[in-house]
C-alpha cells in the first residue's frame, strides 16, 4: 500500500501527474492510493488530521505558502522525516533550504511519464526496505523497531544503545553482529557507531550530522565507505531524473 | 680536527634545512603541528652537532642521519609505504651527493687539498652547499609541477650556473698561498651567504610567478562571465520575441486543435518550448556554474557530440567562485579535449547537493587504447595521468574543503565524481 499526495495549484498539471500514477498501478503489483490538492495550505491541514504520505509530489511554487514552507512544515512541525518529497518545478534556480528537507528528488515542468514513474518506484524501493522491522532481545522480551524509525546504534562495551525518533533503549548484542542483520544503508563511520545512512543530515568530513541533530563522528579510514554511498545514492536520484 | 669540527657544526644548519626541503616536497600534510616538525629538525641539528664530539665514526654518522629521517616521516601524514620509501629515498641523495663532491674533489689538484686538516673542513662546506642546492632544485622542480606553473627551463639553468659558479670560484680562491682556517672559513661563509641569498631572491620570484597565474585565471574567468551575460541578454529579448509571437503561435495551436492533429501539435509544441529554453546549454539559475558550462560547452557548437546536462543546485553556493571555477573549468577542459579527439562524442554531466555536499559527476567518451597483455592493463595509470592537466589544480582547491575527486575508466568511457562539502 503506497500512499501519495499530490499538490500543486494548477489543476491541470495534477491531473496529468494523477494520470501516470493511476497508470503506474496497473502497471505494478502494489496498491495505490492518491491524494490530490491545490494548495499548500490543504496539504498542511490534512495531514493534522490524517495519517502522513509515503510519497508527495510538491510544486514549489504554490500559491501564497512555497513548496519550501510546506516541506519545512512536513518535517519540523509534523516531524515527519519518512515521507518521501519529490518537488515539482517550472523555475530555472533552486533556494539552498530547498536541499535542507531532504527531497528525494526534483521533477521538472513538463512532466515526464517516464521520468515520474521512474521516482515513483525508487520511493517504492527505499520504503519497501524503510518498512522492515530490526529485532532485538531485552531481558525476555524481544522488542520490534521499524528500519524507519532508526537512527544510529551505539557500542558502549558490551552494550548496543539504539537511537530512534522516539529516544533510545541499551541491549545485549555487537554491531557486526546487528550490521549483519541490517540492510546495507546502515554504515559503520566509526569503529563504534552503526548509523541509518538516510538518516543523515549532513556529512561533513569529519563528523556526520543525524536528523536529530547529533553528530557522529567519521573516522579517516571510513569516510571513503561514507562517500561511495552518497555517490550511490546520488546515482541512484540522477538515474531516475534522466 | 678542529678545523673540520668548526666548519662541520657551521654549516650544520643548512644540512638540517636541505632535509626540510627535501621532506616538504615529497609530503604535503602535516601530521602534528609546525611546532613540532621545527621542534624535531631543531633537535636533530642539536644532536648531530654534540655528537661529533663523541665519535666520529662514519657508519655511525650514517645510522643516526637515516634513524632520524624514518622517525620524522611521522611529522607527516601519509601511508606507512610512503614513510618507508620516502626517507630511503632522501637518504640515498644525501649519499650519492656526498660520493660525487667526495671523487670530483679527489680529482682537484690544488695545493690546500694535500693538506689534510683544510682538505676535510673544505670537503665538509662543499658537500654541504652542494646538498643545499640539490635539495632546493628538486623541491622548486616538484612544486612548479604541481602547481602546473610553467617556468622557463633557462631560469632553472641560470640558477644552477650561479650557484655552481660560486662554488667553483670558491674552490679556485683556495689556491692561493698561506691560507689560514680563518680566511678558509670565512670563503665559506660567503659562499653559504651568496647561496642563501640566491634562495632567498628565488622564492619572491616564485611566489609572484604564483600570483600572476592566479591573475590569469581571474581574468579568464572574467571572460567567461562577460559571455554568460551576453547569453542572458540575448535570452531576455528572445523571451519578449517570444511574447509578442505567442499570439501568432495561439492562432496556429487553435487551429491545429480545431483540426485533431495531435502530432503536428506535439511537434509545435516543442518548438515553442526550444525556443523559450534558448540556445544556452545550462539554466540552473547557479550563476557560477551557468557561466561556466555555457562557455565551455560553446567550444562544442561545431562538434556532434552527446549531450546529457542534469544540474539540481541552489542558486547561491557556500563554495568560493574561485574555486568552483577551478573544478568545474579544468574538469569541462579535460573533457571536452578527450572528447574532441574521441569517435564516438559523448558528455555527461550531472551536479546535485546532497547532505550538505555538492556532488559533480562528470562520464565523457576518449579514445583510450589501453594496453591489454595477458589479460592486464599495462598503462591504465598513464592514462589517468594524461587526463590529468590541471588535476592538481582541482585537488588544491578541494583542499579547502576537505572534498575529493575520484576518477574512473572504462575502455571508452572516463568519468569523474567531485565531492565538496559545503556545511562546516
Amino acid at each position: 500500500m503506497l500512499n501519495i499526495a499530490i499538490c500543486d495549484d494548477n489543476e491541470h498539471i495534477c491531473s496529468i501527474i494523477e494520470e501516470i500514477v493511476i497508470d503506474y498501478n496497473k502497471e505494478s503489483d502494489i496498491e495505490i492510493k492518491t491524494e490530490v490538492f491545490y494548495s499548500g495550505e490543504k496539504l498542511v491541514e490534512y495531514l493534522k488530521i490524517e495519517d502522513k504520505f509515503d510519497l508527495i509530489f510538491l510544486d514549489i511554487e504554490l500559491g501564497n505558502t512555497t513548496g519550501i514552507d510546506v516541506a519545512r512544515h512536513i518535517r519540523n512541525e509534523f516531524n515527519d522525516h519518512i515521507s518521501k518529497i519529490v518537488f515539482i518545478t517550472s523555475k530555472d534556480g533552486y533556494e539552498q533550504e530547498l536541499f535542507e528537507v531532504q527531497p528525494l528528488n526534483f521533477i521538472k515542468k513538463p512532466i515526464n511519464n517516464i521520468k515520474l514513474k521512474k521516482c515513483i518506484q525508487l520511493a517504492i524501493k527505499l520504503l519497501k526496505i524503510e518498512n522492515k522491522s530490526f529485532r532485538y532481545k531485552k531481558g525476555h522480551d524481544i522488542i520490534r523497531v521499524a528500519i524507519k524509525d532508526i537512527l544510529y546504534f551505539e557500542s558502549k562495551g558490551k552494550k548496543i544503545k539504539i537511537v530512534t525518533y522516539n529516544g533510545s533503549n541499551y541491549f545485549y548484542d555487537s554491531l557486526k553482529n546487528i550490521k549483519e542483520k541490517l540492510p546495507k544503508v546502515f554504515i559503520k563511520p566509526h569503529g563504534s557507531f552503526l548509523i541509518n545512512f538516510n538518516k543523515v543530515k549532513a556529512l561533513k568530513s569529519k563528523c556526520a550530522l543525524m536528523e536529530n541533530g547529533i553528530e557522529i563522528p567519521i573516522s579517516q579510514r571510513r569516510l571513503n565507505n561514507m562517500r561511495n554511498m552518497l555517490i550511490e545514492f546520488e546515482q541512484e536520484k540522477r538515474d531516475a531524473r534522466i | 680536527m678542529l678545523e673540520y669540527n668548526i666548519a662541520y657544526i657551521l654549516t650544520n644548519p643548512i644540512f638540517v634545512f636541505a632535509i626540510f626541503k627535501l621532506y616538504r616536497t615529497f609530503f604535503d600534510k602535516l601530521a602534528y603541528s609546525k611546532r613540532v616538525e621545527k621542534a624535531s629538525y631543531f633537535l636533530y641539528f642539536v644532536f648531530i652537532s654534540v655528537i661529533i664530539f663523541v665519535t666520529r665514526i662514519p657508519i655511525i654518522n650514517l645510522i643516526i642521519t637515516a634513524l632520524f629521517l624514518f622517525i620524522n616521516s611521522f611529522n607527516y601524514k601519509s601511508s606507512l609505504q610512503r614513510k618507508i620509501i620516502i626517507p630511503s629515498l632522501i637518504l640515498s641523495i644525501l649519499f650519492v651527493i656526498e660520493m660525487i663532491v667526495s671523487v670530483i674533489f679527489g680529482y682537484i689538484d690544488i695545493s690546500i687539498v694535500n693538506d689534510s686538516s683544510f682538505n676535510s673542513a673544505v670537503g665538509i662546506i662543499l658537500i654541504r652547499v652542494v646538498t643545499l642546492i640539490v635539495a632546493y632544485l628538486i623541491n622548486k622542480l616538484m612544486q612548479a609541477r604541481n602547481n602546473n606553473l610553467k617556468i622557463p627551463k633557462i631560469y632553472y639553468l641560470a640558477f644552477t650556473v650561479i650557484q655552481m659558479g660560486t662554488l667553483y670560484l670558491y674552490i679556485v680562491s683556495l689556491e692561493s698561498n698561506n691560507l689560514s682556517i680563518q680566511s678558509i672559513l670565512m670563503r665559506g661563509a660567503i659562499l653559504i651567504i651568496i647561496n642563501l641569498t640566491m634562495i632567498l631572491i628565488d622564492e619572491k620570484i616564485y611566489y609572484s610567478m604564483v600570483i600572476q597565474s592566479e591573475k590569469q585565471m581571474l581574468k579568464e574567468q572574467n571572460i567567461v562571465y562577460e559571455k554568460q551575460i551576453k547569453l542572458m541578454d540575448q535570452s531576455t529579448r528572445a523571451m519578449k520575441v517570444l511574447k509578442h509571437d505567442m499570439k501568432n503561435h495561439l492562432t496556429v495551436l487553435h487551429g491545429i486543435y480545431s483540426k485533431r492533429n495531435s502530432e503536428e501539435s506535439d511537434v509545435y509544441f516543442q518548438r515553442i518550448i526550444d525556443e523559450i529554453e534558448g540556445n544556452d546549454y545550462s539554466q540552473s539559475g547557479n550563476f557560477i556554474i551557468d557561466s561556466m558550462i555555457n562557455f565551455k560547452l560553446g567550444q562544442l557548437r561545431k562538434t556532434n557530440y552527446q549531450l546529457s546536462l542534469d544540474l539540481n543546485i541552489p542558486q547561491k553556493l557556500d563554495v568560493s567562485t574561485y574555486d568552483l571555477t577551478v573544478i568545474l573549468g579544468n574538469l569541462l577542459d579535460n573533457a571536452i579535449t578527450a572528447i574532441k579527439k574521441a569517435d564516438r562524442k559523448l558528455l555527461d554531466l550531472s551536479i546535485s547537493c546532497s547532505m550538505g555536499n555538492l556532488i559533480i559527476i562528470l562520464k565523457n567518451s576518449y579514445n583510450g587504447p589501453l594496453k591489454i597483455e595477458n589479460g592486464k592493463f599495462l598503462s591504465t595509470k598513464k592514462n589517468k595521468e594524461n587526463h590529468g592537466i590541471g588535476l592538481s589544480n582541482i585537488k588544491q582547491s578541494l583542499n579547502n574543503y576537505d572534498g575529493e575527486i575520484r576518477l574512473e575508466y572504462s575502455k571508452d568511457i572516463f568519468s569523474a565524481h567531485v565531492i565538496i562539502p559545503y556545511i562546516n
